[in-house]
């Protein structure tokens, strides 16, 4: 799985530093296999239906990320 | 900006037990930067007496010769002017007056007393040929000064010192007469060899430093040092913000090639344009994730690359503050604050397209207007850090 974590200034400011934290302790627990990025801004938080955090799971864009929603996501793959 | 910066600094430390040094170090820039002067003067005996009469005589000359006039007429004002001790009939003040003249390229050297100044070129001493100049003193005894001149080249370093130096250790042992010229001159030659890059901060602080450990750490005298380096300008591009027009992109990329210095760019979209450009890779910089701004990266071929607004923010308040409480050498907002701080000529070059994202209503309005925060910076970099700072907006 790839996972990029927008660290833009919006995202960073929308808590995409704590979604980061979060992922790589995940990270370092379970045995899943996964890829995790940092890009600076993936140019959607300038796009009206789009809010800030943004994260890319394995080309799939959703935003205004918490980390309950993350957890979800992750459960559901 | 001329082909030299002059980095100019002096250390000094007080005779042991007193407050207040005789020796006095000024400086001062005229002549929009083309121009600088300064004096070290020792004014007789130590104490707060010996400190108003090289307060004196520095502050005159250095007004005096900043407002063009000859170097000798200025040394001969002071020798006029200047009190003299009836019992000793010798001046209260001795002086070493430096007018540094950065279109001609010349220094001119005017001495009266005070240990003799030393030249470093490639990593060497150089002596230079004096001319004596005999002056009458108000009633009438007869001093001698010496009269100096040279052309810079790249890479000298002028070493001026009070004889609090040359006196170090008097009457010791091994330094009977002092601390002997060849002595001095070789000590610092080898400092240099080891730290070629050696600041002027550094090299007077060692000397006096050194000066103070043969005075058996409780200096006879005031000891000063002053140094001047002649170093080519630290020059430094930073580039913020996506043109307005798309099609102005590659200017990005032109500046970055045509610059001779350090550079960086701040933010992200701007990065990435520039890495698309020039085929390169981004790489986000790891250690500095989870810190309260955004990452740095790196894009071979240039120095920093931070994210815009919040980074640029940090540097200011580290630029306000005149540094961080605790040093973290991977917060990206040090490293800019670092760069910014050790260079001598910043040229901004700031992309003024709208940013949309920062149109965003959870985002304070301040922090989206990158022009302003250029401007702040721009502005603490000028007064409070005396840096030469250009901006362009593309
Ligand atoms: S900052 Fe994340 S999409 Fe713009």
């Amino acid at each position: 799985m790839k996972i990029r974590i927008c660290l833009g200034t919006c995202c960073h400011l929308m808590g995409g530093a704590d979604l980061y934290n979060f992922l790589e302790e995940q990270l370092e627990k379970s045995n899943r296999d996964f890829e995790l990025e940092t890009p600076s801004c993936l140019d959607y938080c300038n796009q009206a239906d789009y809010e800030a955090p943004i994260v890319e799971i394995d080309e799939e864009i959703h935003d205004d990320v918490t980390i309950e929603k993350l957890k979800n996501i992750l459960n559901q793959e | 900006m001329g082909d030299f910066f002059v980095e100019v600094d002096h250390a000094q430390l007080s005779k042991h037990n007193k407050q207040v040094p005789g020796d006095v170090f000024l400086s001062k820039k005229a002549d929009k930067e083309n121009r600088i002067v300064s004096v070290l003067a020792d004014g007789l005996g130590s104490g707060i007496k010996a400190n108003v009469l090289a307060t004196l005589t520095t502050t005159i000359s250095v007004n005096l010769t900043c407002n063009s006039v000859d170097i000798k007429d200025t040394a001969e004002t002071i020798m006029k002017t200047l009190p003299e001790c009836k019992e000793r009939k010798i001046s209260y003040s001795t002086f070493t007056i430096i007018d540094i003249d950065l279109r001609a390229n010349q220094v001119e050297i005017m001495e009266f007393d005070n240990p003799g100044f030393m030249l470093f070129r490639d990593q060497k001493r150089k002596s230079l040929e004096k001319s004596k100049i005999d002056m009458n003193n108000p009633i009438g005894t007869s001093q001698t000064l010496y009269y100096s001149q040279f052309n810079i080249e790249l890479g000298d370093r002028l070493i001026v010192f009070s004889d609090g130096v040359s006196q170090a250790g008097i009457g010791n042992k091994n330094y009977s007469l002092g601390w002997p010229e060849e002595e001095i001159a070789s000590t610092v030659k080898e400092r240099m060899s080891r730290l070629k890059d050696a600041s002027a901060r550094e090299l007077s602080n060692f000397l006096v430093e050194e000066a103070h450990k043969i005075d058996g750490k409780e200096a006879k005298d005031d000891i000063t040092s002053a140094c001047f380096y002649f170093r080519s300008p630290r020059r430094t591009l930073l580039i913020t913000g996506p043109p307005v027009d798309k099609s102005d992109d590659y200017k990005i990329k032109r500046k970055v090639e045509q610059f001779g210095g350090k550079k960086i760019i701040c933010g992200g979209t701007t990065s990435k344009i520039y890495a698309r450009l020039a085929d390169k890779e981004i790489n986000v910089n790891l250690e500095s994730i989870n810190k309260d701004i955004p990452p740095d990266s790196e894009i071979e071929g240039l120095d920093l690359v931070t994210e815009g607004i919040l980074t640029m923010s940090r540097a200011i308040e580290l630029l306000e503050a005149g540094g961080p409480d605790k040093i973290d050498v991977d917060d990206p907002g040090y490293k800019l604050y670092n760069m910014l701080k050790d260079s001598d000529y910043i040229k901004f070059v700031v992309g003024t397209k709208i940013n949309e994202v920062h149109q965003n209503p959870n985002i304070p309005e301040d922090l989206g207007l990158r022009k302003n925060v250029v401007k702040k910076m721009a502005e603490l970099l000028r007064d409070k850090y005396l840096k030469k700072v250009e901006i362009e907006y593309i």
